[in-house]
């Protein structure tokens, strides 16, 4: 009785060790894991970054002013001018917008989904 | 029956066994509280190491919140050379993409050491291109670096900096404190081949820098930057500055210099291209110098428009030297004195009035001053006592002789006029924002004093736009907008005399006449073959004033659908 007490216990806590190292190594693991998700993370907001910069550097007048006249095209200030909108005036969204927006996001979702209209086909005009 | 053992091997075996077994102990003791400390000193030195984790540094916006100035990463190429395999396919292949010699490649990687840069801060694309050929011995280190998407664009004004992300020069030194950031540090884990684990703790986070929202406007600074290209060319000038400002808030829309220098490229440059001329060059202004005598006149209430000049038909004496003026003239009205810019009308005004206000209103404008700025290396020209004046200084000083001023001196002067006659604190930085948007510190727009009275301003304000309708000033003139300035073509001192063939051509104004909004100033130094300020600078003024209201008109101007019908309607 004794001697199987103590082989007991001895395998139970042989168990218990197995499983704290096995505990420990899948947080090694983990950590390897996170490392490699972070990595990723990392070039992608770094590639963001450099995208972000590209983005102003071509929206620079001056960068737009060089490729405007690297053909020696001269280009000049209109000698007067109009303001052309070609949607409603700011800061008033569109009426179809303003309407859609005033349904719950379920039914709106719905009729997306199940109850859309047809839409208007573009044909070849002959 | 069984065999006898024999009691001395026995005793020996069970000593030894003892002895083995204490041996061992007396070590697990030594181990666990003698050298504990020791040992776990060791592993975590090969287990863990600090790291220091770099800040952000904040970067400059203009007012429309456009970057000007941004971080960007990099990867700087280096190779161990022990680890690499083929050395005649990282030559050809490095060739190939980043264009570097076959002979510096192949000394560096002939060395015998363990670590060799071989190229700096490349672009992502590079890096990603060179990652992809998986060439053994060759890693990237990721550093940040500066960068400037509109190149040349303010580039004094911004200033630039360095490798290490501190600020050199320009706004990138002088608010360096702002936008450096304080570095934080962290514990890393790594397993025995060194690869760090994601199981630290950050014990102290890095404080990113906090961002710039300049008061320069991109759209207005390039218009500004397109025009000075022009006359700095198009006259083979030694240089050449423009300043725009908001007369209302003294918010300084654009500044402008040449030379000048790509901000990406830095280093490539002369010093001579990275001066802020506007604040660091002072000059003597000649007759753009009128304004403040003219305005100490009206103001004191000693002169009004109904008064007359004569202006002793072209010639006259002052103590022992004569004064001359470009065209003869005879009588002139106090407006056609500053219109048609007459020296000598300009001096019996300023004779009439007497030094010690000539100085008082000289110095209420800003000038013999610094203007607090805050931009690099600004001056405060130069304004003499009165008690320092000759008996030939009260004929100098009025026409902008013997008194040295600086562009920004200029521009805040004119605006006086333009806003009703106060002084407004020019203004480089509008906000200090932290990463997330929000306002750390905001410099909102100061009135430093008043000078002249409304009704003076009003006044100077009819002058100067004759000064453009019918005086020297009508290159200036715009079929869109009333502007308003004042010419000057001042000759610059050489050998201790006034040269006869170098000049400062220059012209300030403001625009629209009506309600004032932008002020402005060119100065372009040494032009040739022209030089005057009427001929060389004031055409300028104009497409400048013209382009930057039209921009303002459609910025402001929310509402395009009814400007439209408007323009229908009539």
């Amino acid at each position: 009785m004794r001697t199987s007490r103590c082989i007991l216990y001895t395998a139970l806590g042989t168990v218990l060790c197995l499983l704290y190292v096995f505990q420990q190594t899948e947080i090694v693991k983990l950590g390897y894991r996170i490392k490699a998700t972070e990595k990723v993370l990392e070039a992608c907001l770094d590639r963001k970054t450099a995208l972000q910069y590209t983005l102003s550097s071509l929206e620079s007048p001056v960068n737009i002013d060089r490729s405007l006249f690297i053909n020696g095209d001269d280009f000049e200030m209109a000698k007067d001018y109009k303001l052309v909108r070609l949607g409603p005036p700011a800061g008033k969204e569109r009426p179809m917008l303003a309407k859609a927006k005033s349904k719950p996001i379920f039914k709106r979702l719905a009729m997306l989904s199940w109850f859309s209209a047809r839409t208007a086909q573009a044909q070849t005009v002959k | 029956m069984q065999p006898k053992i024999k009691p001395l091997r026995f005793t020996v075996v069970l000593v030894l066994f003892i002895g083995l077994l204490f041996f061992f102990l007396g070590k697990l003791v030594l181990f666990q509280f003698f050298r504990s400390s020791f040992l776990l000193d060791l592993a975590a030195r090969q287990h863990t190491y600090y790291l220091e984790l770099e800040p952000k540094r904040g970067s400059i916006f203009d007012r429309q919140m456009r970057p000007l100035a941004i971080n960007v990463p990099t990867f700087s190429l280096y190779a161990v050379p022990p680890q690499i395999k083929n050395i005649d396919l990282i030559v050809e292949k490095l060739g190939a993409i980043l264009g570097l010699n076959r002979s510096f490649v192949l000394d560096r990687l002939n060395r015998k050491k363990q670590f060799i840069w071989l190229a700096r801060k490349l672009d992502i694309n590079k890096m990603e291109e060179i990652k992809g050929l998986g060439l053994d011995g060759l890693y990237f280190i990721k550093e940040s670096k500066r960068s400037y998407p509109n190149s040349r664009l303010a580039s004094q004004l911004i200033g630039f900096a360095g490798l290490d992300n501190i600020g050199l020069d320009g706004i990138e030194m002088n608010y360096d404190p702002y936008l450096r950031g304080s570095a934080g540090w962290t514990l890393v884990l790594r397993d025995a081949k060194r690869r760090d684990l994601a199981l630290t703790d950050i014990l102290q986070p890095p404080v990113d820098g906090y961002s710039l929202v300049l008061t320069i406007d991109q759209v207005v600074q390039y218009i500004t930057e397109r025009e000075i290209d022009k006359i700095f060319q198009k006259y083979n000038a030694k240089g050449a500055t423009i300043v725009v400002m908001d007369v209302k808030t003294g918010e300084i829309l654009a500044l402008a210099n040449r030379p000048t220098l790509d901000l990406n490229e830095f280093s490539k440059y002369p010093v001579d291209a990275r001066r802020n001329r506007a604040v660091t060059d002072f000059f003597e202004p000649g007759s753009i110098f009128k304004i403040v005598t003219a305005s100490a006149a009206l103001d004191t209430g000693k002169f009004t428009l109904k008064d007359k000049v004569f202006c002793e038909n072209g010639e006259y004496r002052v103590a022992n030297h004569t004064l001359h003026d470009v065209h003869p003239y005879g009588l002139l009205a106090f407006q056609d004195v500053i219109a048609q810019s007459s020296n000598i009308g300009t001096t019996k005004i300023a004779q009439k009035l007497g030094p010690a206000v000539v100085y008082d209103y000289a110095k209420a404008f800003g000038f013999g001053a610094s203007t607090s700025s805050g931009l690099t290396g600004e001056v405060a020209g130069i304004l003499k006592p009165v008690s320092r004046w000759s008996k030939t200084s009260i004929s100098a000083v009025p026409i902008g002789q013997e008194v040295c001023v600086t562009a920004l001196q200029l521009a805040s002067a004119i605006s006086v006029i333009a806003n009703g006659g106060v002084y407004m604190k020019p203004l480089i930085v509008r906000q200090v924002i932290d990463k997330k948007g929000e306002v750390i510190k905001s410099f909102e727009p100061e009135i430093v004093r008043k000078v002249i009275s409304e009704e003076t301003a009003r006044t100077m304000r009819d002058i100067l736009t004759a000064v453009v309708e019918v005086g020297t000033g009508k290159l200036a003139q715009s079929k869109f907008y009333r502007l308003a300035g004042k010419t000057g073509t001042a000759q610059k001192v050489e050998n201790g005399t006034y040269s006869h063939s170098k000049f400062m051509a220059s012209f300030i104004g403001f625009a629209p006449v009506d309600d004032p909004q932008i002020a402005i100033v060119v100065i372009v130094d040494e032009p040739r073959p022209y030089y005057y300020g009427g001929v060389v600078s004031a055409p300028a003024f104009k497409f400048i004033a013209e382009d930057v209201l039209k921009y303002r008109q459609i910025r402001s101007n929310g509402d395009g659908g009814q400007v439209l019908a408007k323009v229908y309607e009539r």
